[in-house]
């Protein structure tokens, strides 16, 4: 089953609605403490393997006092990890099954460096590591879409002279394909990844951001089950 | 910004989430006609949305 979710940007309680893919509201969800304001990032994937998908969390730049718990009775906490160890900055996430086994993966980009992880969505498991950038110093925002046999996590920076976008294959991490979605754009990408065209294979979705990325307090990823 | 085939009809449609204010529009990914549009938080959220 299908959704989709809408997380808060900074300046506000990290609130999160979840929604049927008729945007009828399916729950709400606070995964972070209230007092957090840094926004939250989302992302959908089946990470449980059960049919529906599941939420995936990673707080934006603002101090994070992390929280143990959810006040959506609906959504206990599969999994928590901090995605870049001790780095405190803000991060980007998607979901996909990028390992073939059926159960969505976590796919994280930092605010810095570019630097692009895979976590196994069952286990927290760092899978995969690289730059999508090599030499970037700015942020990397990222999705992950379904091809027929795996997911590519799609980078595009968030601070650069130009417009990239980049996408890689989910097991390797190499470049399968590199672009300027906006050509002379000085400005961020924000990128999603689905199926435009019907063929079976994801296409790359860009969209221009604000520009530059903000550096944050916490890496924490978090996945919650619907 | 995420893109799911939210109509059923095989290919993907987009949902985009505003800057400021929590507007959220769901565009069908053939055409770009606006399937929905509301404001997830109300329109007086003093940031953007993220959506996925």
């Amino acid at each position: 089953m299908r959704l989709f979710a809408v997380g808060a940007d900074a300046g506000a309680a990290p609130l999160v609605n979840v929604y049927n893919t008729d945007s009828s509201l399916r729950f709400s969800l606070l995964p972070y403490a209230p007092a957090f304001q840094g926004g939250v990032r989302v992302a959908t994937g089946d990470v449980t393997g059960d049919g529906v998908e599941d939420i995936v969390t990673a707080p934006g730049p603002a101090p994070c006092r992390t929280s143990r718990s959810s006040t959506a009775p609906r959504a206990p906490r599969l999994l928590s990890f901090l995605a870049y160890g001790g780095f405190t900055g803000g991060v980007f996430v998607a979901a996909g099954d990028v390992t073939g086994d059926s159960h969505a993966d976590v796919i994280t980009g930092a605010a810095v460096n570019g630097h692009v992880k895979v976590f196994d969505g069952a286990t927290g498991q760092e899978i995969q590591s690289f730059l999508a950038y090599g030499g970037f110093p700015g942020g990397v925002s990222v999705a992950a879409g379904a091809s027929p046999a795996t997911a590519a996590p799609t980078s595009s920076p968030a601070r650069r002279p130009t417009a990239m976008s980049r996408s890689s294959t989910g097991q390797t991490g190499a470049e399968v394909r590199s672009f300027l979605a906006y050509p002379g754009f000085p400005g961020g990408v924000f990128v999603g990844a689905g199926d435009l065209d019907g063929d079976g294979r994801a296409d790359s979705s860009p969209a221009r951001g604000r520009g530059p990325a903000r550096t944050s307090r916490s890496s924490a990823a978090r996945t919650w089950p619907c | 910004m995420a893109a799911d085939d939210l109509d059923g009809d095989g290919k993907a449609d987009l949902v985009v989430g505003a800057g400021s204010g929590s507007q959220v529009r769901v565009l069908r990914g053939t055409d770009l006609a606006a399937l929905n549009d509301f404001f997830t938080f109300g329109p007086a959220l003093p940031g953007g949305v993220f959506v996925g």
